[in-house]
C-alpha cells in the first residue's frame, strides 16, 4: 500500500483514539490512551522515513508517561468528577472549532502537495552536508553544526524546565528524600533484581552506543541520553531508592549536569576564537563513517548525552520521593 | 492533502480538549495531542515520495532523500514539549495539593 | 561582533549560578549583577554605534539560508537597551526583595534565563530560533510566577503556563505551513519569497501567528493569563513581565513579522487597529474597579499595550513613532509603578487600597517615585508618556482616523482617574499606618529612583536633535519595510 494510504489509516486511529482519550472517566486510562497515540506518531514517522524521531518520539513518550502516571497514581483521585458538563459552552466551541477547519481547507490546498516539497534549501544538505561537516547522518550535522545554536537553545530550554519543575516543587536538600526513602521498604523481588543486576548494563551499554554513532546511526545524543535515564531508573524501580542514593552520589549528578550544559557552551565559545563564529566546527573532520569524524558534532552529542540523561533522571527521582499528605513538603 | 486535513483535525481535537475539559490532567494530555499533531505536520510537509531516510552508508549509493530540516525542527520541539508538560505536571501536582481537588472551576480563587 | 554575546553573557551567568552558588547564594548576586551591568553596557555600546547600519552575523559559519544569523538594525538595539535597563533595575529591587521570600540561588539563574530568551528572540533573524529562545523565557516566566509558593501562584502559573503553551503550538503550525509554502525559515528570505504566495495563505499565517504571539503580548482577546500572572509573580519579576517580556515576545515579533516580512498589507494593520482600541477601552475600563494594587496595574498594562498596537496600526511614520517611544516608556514607568507596589507590599503587607493610608509621610520614596510614574501613565507633561500618547493621537487624526483618536483620549482621560484613585486612596488616605514590617533599603529605593529619573529624561528622547539619532532610525527600519530584506540579503 502506498505510504498516503497507511499514514491516513493512522491519522484516523489516532483521531479517534485521542477523543476516546479525552472523554473516558479513568485518569489512568486516559493516560494510557496517549501513550498509544504517541505510539502511533512514532509509526507514522516511521513510515515518512524519518527514524531519528521515531526514536527520540517514542522514548520521550514514554518518559511522558512515567512523569504522568507517577505524579497521579494516587487512590484517590483518579476518578474524574462527574461533571455538569456545560452542554451550550462545548456546542459553540465544537461549532467555532469545525467553522475554523473548514475555514483552513482552502488554505491548506496552496501548499506544495503531500510528497513533493519545494527543498530548496535541503537539497545544498543533501548535497553537501558530508562533504561540510563529515557525518553520515544529517540530521545531526544540521541539529549540531548547521543550526546548532538551535541546539542550544532546546538544551537551555530542557534545563530551564528542570530547575523550574524543582523550583516549584521546593528541593532544598537532598538530604530529606534520602532520609524518606530510608524509612520504606525497598525494591521489588529476588528475581527483578537479578535480572536487572545484568540488564541495567546492557542498556547502559546501548544508550553510550546510540550517543557515540549519532552522526553515523539514528538516535543521537537526545535518544541516548533517554535511554542512560531509563537504566537509572530501572535500577531506581528494581532496588529502591535508598540502594540507588549509595550507588550514585545524586548531588554529583546535579552537578554533573549542569557541568555539561556549561561545556557544551563553552565548545561554542570556544569556535568564536578558534572557527571564527559561535558554535563553528573546528575538529578536524576526519574520514566519513568513522566514529571518530565530523569535528565538533562528536563531543556535542555526547554532553547532551549526558546532560539529558541526568535531568531527565533527576526529575523522576524527584518526583518519586515526594510524599503528598496534606501540608507536608519535602 | 488529506493527511494534512486530518492532522490539522487532530490538533483541533487537542484544541478541544483545552477549552472544553476541566480536570487539570485531561488539560495536559490534550495540550500533548496539540504538540504531536503540530509534530506531525512538520514532517508531514517534509515528506518527498519514494525517498529514503537522510542517512548515508558505506558503500551504499545515495539515493533521493526526504527533507532533513523538518526533522532537526520536530527533534527539538519534541524535546521542548516533554519540557512542557514536566512543568505543567508539577504545577497541577502543587495545585492539587493547596486546593485539593484536580477540577479547574474549582480553583478559582483569583477573579475579578 | 558583538552579536552572540547578548546570549553567551546571560547563559554562562546562569550555568555557573547553577554550578558554584548551590553553596554560596551571595556568589549568585554578585555573577547576575556583572552580567546584567555588562548587558547594559554592551546595549547602550551598540545603540550608540551602531545606530544606521544593518549587520548580520552567521553562526556556526554558514551563510544564509543554510545557517542561522544574528541580526541587528535600530529596532534590535533599541530594544535590547530597553531589556537591558529594566533588568538591571529590576535585579537591584530583587537583591532585597527576594530575601524577604527567601533566598534561594534559583531566583537569579532562572532570572538570568529570562534574560537569555529575550535577548535571544530580539537578535535572532530565524524563525525557528525565534521559538526556542521564546520558549526559554516563557519556561522561566512560569516557574518565576510561581516562585512565592502561594496557592494563588501556582493558579496563576499554571493557567499562564496552560495558554502559553496552546500559543507556541499555534505558532509551530504556522512555522510549518510557512516553510512548506517557502522552503526557508531565515526571515529575510521568507520576505523575499512572500509576494509569491497565495492571498489566502499569507492570511491564514497572519491570523495564526496574531493569535499565537498576540497571546504573548496580552491583547484583547487573548489576554485573560495576564492579571493573574502578573499580579501574583514577586514584584520585580511583574515588572520584567509587563516591562519587557510582553514587549519582546510579542510586540516586538508582532512589528518584525507583519512589517519587515509580510510587508504591513491593509487587512493586518486594521485587525491591529481594532485590536488596539479594545484593549485600550476594555483594560482600563476593568482597571477601574480593582482595589488590588497590582492587579489594577496588570489590567494597565493591557490597556497601554492597546496604545503601541494603535500605533502600529495606523501604519504612518508618525504612528510608529508614537508606538516605538510608548514602548520604550511604558517599560520604564509600568515597572516603575510594579516596584511600588512591591515595595508597599513589603513595608505593610497588603496589596488592597483600601487598607493603605498615609503612605506619603512613612514611605516618601515611593511615593514620590510613585506619583511621577502615575503622572507619565496617565499623560501629563512634562513627563514622557504625555509625549508618546500625543503622537499616536496626532498620528491618528492625520491619518484620518479620528474615531480611533477620541478612543485613545478617552482611554487616557480614564487612566488618569484610575491612578488619581490609587493615590488618594493609597497615598493620601485616611488610615493612620505608624508600623512598618519591613524597612525599604537603599537598594529598592535607589532602583525606583533611577526609573523616576528617565521617566523624566525619555521625555527628551523627542526633541529635535535627539530624535534623529535615537527613535528615527527605528522608525525607519519598521516604515521601510523591504529594507530590512535587502539589507540583510545584500551581505
Amino acid at each position: 500500500m502506498p505510504v498516503e494510504t497507511w499514514l491516513i489509516f493512522i491519522l484516523s486511529f489516532m483521531i479517534i483514539a485521542s477523543i476516546a482519550a479525552l472523554e473516558i472517566k479513568d485518569i489512568l486510562s486516559s493516560i494510557v490512551a496517549i501513550g498509544v497515540v504517541g505510539l502511533g506518531v512514532s509509526i507514522a514517522f516511521l513510515f515518512l522515513q524519518a527514524p531519528d524521531l521515531a526514536i527520540v518520539q517514542f522514548l520521550f513518550e514514554i518518559f511522558a508517561l512515567i512523569i504522568l502516571v507517577r505524579a497521579f497514581l494516587r487512590k484517590d483521585y483518579h476518578k474524574e468528577d462527574p461533571a455538569k458538563i456545560n452542554k451550550i459552552l462545548t456546542g459553540i466551541t465544537v461549532v467555532t472549532l469545525i467553522s475554523i477547519f473548514l475555514y483552513s481547507v482552502p488554505a491548506l490546498n496552496h501548499l506544495p502537495p503531500f510528497g513533493k516539497p519545494l527543498m530548496t534549501t535541503s537539497q545544498y544538505y543533501i548535497d553537501n552536508s558530508a562533504k561540510d561537516t563529515g557525518a553520515a547522518n544529517f540530521v545531526a550535522s544540521i541539529i549540531l553544526d548547521y543550526r546548532a545554536y538551535d541546539t542550544l537553545g532546546e538544551l537551555t530550554v530542557l534545563f530551564t524546565a528542570i530547575l523550574g519543575a524543582l523550583t516549584i516543587l521546593r528541593i532544598k536538600s537532598q538530604r530529606n528524600i534520602i532520609e524518606t526513602a530510608k524509612k520504606k521498604k525497598d525494591g521489588m523481588t529476588v528475581i527483578v533484581k537479578t535480572v536487572t543486576r545484568v540488564s541495567c548494563w546492557m542498556i547502559l551499554l546501548y544508550g553510550i552506543y546510540i550517543i557515540l554513532h549519532g552522526h553515523l546511526t539514528p538516535g543521537g545524543g537526545f535518544g541516548g541520553g533517554v535511554i542512560l535515564a531509563l537504566a537509572f531508573l530501572n535500577v531506581m524501580l528494581a532496588y529502591g531508592k535508598k540502594f540507588t542514593a549509595n550507588w550514585l552520589n545524586i548531588n554529583f549528578l546535579y552537578d554533573v549536569e549542569a557541568a555539561s550544559a556549561t561545556l557544551f557552551l563553552l565548545v561554542g565559545i570556544l569556535g568564536i576564537s578558534i572557527g571564527g563564529a559561535f558554535f563553528a566546527n573546528y575538529l578536524s573532520k576526519g574520514e566519513l563513517f568513522h566514529l571518530i569524524s565530523s569535528g565538533t558534532i562528536l563531543p556535542l552529542n555526547i554532553l547532551i548525552g549526558i546532560k539529558v540523561a541526568m535531568s531527565l533522571f533527576l526529575v523522576v527521582w524527584v518526583l518519586a520521593g515526594l510524599r503528598f499528605e496534606k501540608g507536608e513538603e519535602v | 492533502m488529506i493527511v494534512y486535513l486530518l492532522c490539522f483535525a487532530l490538533f483541533l481535537v487537542g484544541l478541544y480538549g483545552v477549552l472544553t475539559k476541566r480536570n487539570l490532567v485531561k488539560i495536559i494530555l490534550s495540550l500533548g495531542i496539540m504538540g504531536y499533531a503540530a509534530n506531525l505536520f512538520l514532517i508531514l510537509v517534509g515528506y518527498r515520495n519514494e525517498s529514503q531516510y537522510p542517512i548515508i552508508a558505506e558503500g551504499v549509493k545515495q539515493a533521493p532523500m526526504v527533507d532533513p530540516l523538518p526533522q532537526a525542527l520536530v527533534l527539538t520541539s519534541i524535546v521542548i514539549e516533554l519540557g512542557t508538560t514536566a512543568l505543567l505536571v508539577v504545577l497541577a501536582l502543587r495545585l492539587f495539593e493547596k486546593y485539593n481537588t484536580f477540577d479547574i472551576t474549582k480553583i478559582r480563587r483569583l477573579s475579578g | 561582533m558583538i552579536l552572540p554575546y547578548f546570549i553567551i553573557i546571560p547563559l554562562l551567568t546562569t550555568f555557573l549560578v547553577t554550578l558554584i552558588a548551590g553553596k554560596k547564594d551571595n556568589w549568585a548576586i554578585v555573577l547576575s549583577f556583572i552580567s546584567v551591568t555588562s548587558l547594559l553596557v554592551l546595549s547602550l555600546f551598540a545603540f550608540i554605534t551602531m545606530m544606521n547600519d544593518t549587520v548580520s552575523y552567521e553562526l556556526s559559519t554558514w551563510e544564509i539560508p543554510y545557517g542561522i544569523i544574528l541580526v541587528m538594525d535600530a529596532l534590535t538595539s533599541f530594544t535590547l537597551v530597553m531589556v537591558s535597563i529594566i533588568s538591571f533595575t529590576s535585579l537591584i529591587f530583587s537583591i532585597q526583595y527576594i530575601r524577604h521570600l527567601s533566598m534561594n540561588w534559583r531566583y537569579y539563574a532562572l532570572f538570568m534565563l529570562l534574560v537569555t530568551g529575550m535577548n535571544g528572540v530580539i537578535v535572532t533573524g530565524d524563525l525557528f530560533n525565534l521559538f526556542v529562545f521564546m520558549e526559554i523565557a516563557l519556561f522561566s516566566a512560569f516557574a518565576l510566577v510561581a516562585y512565592g509558593s502561594k496557592a494563588e501562584e501556582y493558579e496563576a502559573a499554571f493557567k499562564y503556563a496552560v495558554m502559553g503553551s496552546v500559543s507556541s503550538v499555534i505558532i509551530l503550525i504556522g512555522i510549518a505551513v510557512i516553510y512548506s509554502a517557502t522552503s526557508t525559515l531565515t526571515m529575510a528570505k521568507i520576505a523575499e519569497a512572500i509576494p509569491d504566495l497565495s492571498r489566502e495563505l499569507v492570511f491564514w499565517v497572519g491570523i495564526l501567528f496574531i493569535a499565537g504571539f498576540g497571546l504573548k503580548a496580552a491583547v484583547m482577546p487573548f489576554h485573560t493569563w495576564l492579571p493573574d500572572a502578573h499580579s501574583s509573580a514577586p514584584a520585580p519579576i511583574s515588572s520584567m513581565l509587563s516591562g519587557v517580556l510582553i514587549k519582546a515576545l510579542g510586540i516586538y515579533v508582532l512589528i518584525r513579522f507583519f512589517f519587515n516580512v509580510l510587508g504591513a498589507p491593509q487587512f493586518f494593520t486594521q485587525i491591529f487597529l481594532v485590536l488596539g482600541t479594545v484593549s485600550i477601552i476594555a483594560g482600563v475600563f476593568l482597571a477601574i474597579g480593582q482595589w488590588d494594587m497590582k492587579r489594577l496595574l496588570a489590567y494597565h498594562s493591557i490597556s497601554q499595550i492597546g496604545y503601541i498596537l494603535l500605533g502600529l496600526g495606523i501604519a504612518t511614520p508618525l504612528g510608529i513613532l508614537g508606538a516605538v517611544f510608548h514602548l520604550f516608556n511604558h517599560a520604564i514607568f509600568k515597572s516603575l509603578l510594579f516596584y511600588n507596589a512591591g515595595s508597599v507590599e513589603l513595608a505593610i503587607g497588603t496589596r488592597d487600597l483600601r487598607k493603605m493610608g498615609n503612605l506619603n509621610k512613612i514611605l516618601p520614596v515611593t511615593s514620590q517615585t510613585s506619583m511621577i510614574a502615575s503622572l507619565s501613565i496617565s499623560g501629563i507633561p512634562p513627563f514622557n508618556g504625555f509625549f508618546s500618547k500625543l503622537i499616536i493621537i496626532i498620528a491618528a487624526i492625520q491619518a484620518g482616523l479620528p474615531i480611533y483618536a477620541v478612543f485613545a483620549i478617552a482611554g487616557s482621560l480614564l487612566t488618569l482617574a484610575s491612578f488619581m484613585k490609587v493615590q488618594r486612596y493609597g497615598f493620601r488616605g485616611e488610615n493612620m499606618i505608624d508600623q512598618v514590617t519591613n524597612k525599604i533599603g537603599w537598594r529598592m529605593n535607589s532602583a525606583m529612583i533611577i526609573l523616576a529619573v528617565l521617566c523624566l529624561l525619555t521625555s527628551l528622547m523627542i526633541v529635535p536633535g535627539i530624535k534623529e539619532v535615537t527613535l528615527d532610525p527605528v522608525v525607519k527600519v519598521i516604515s521601510e519595510n523591504s529594507e530590512y530584506m535587502q539589507l540583510v540579503l545584500g551581505r
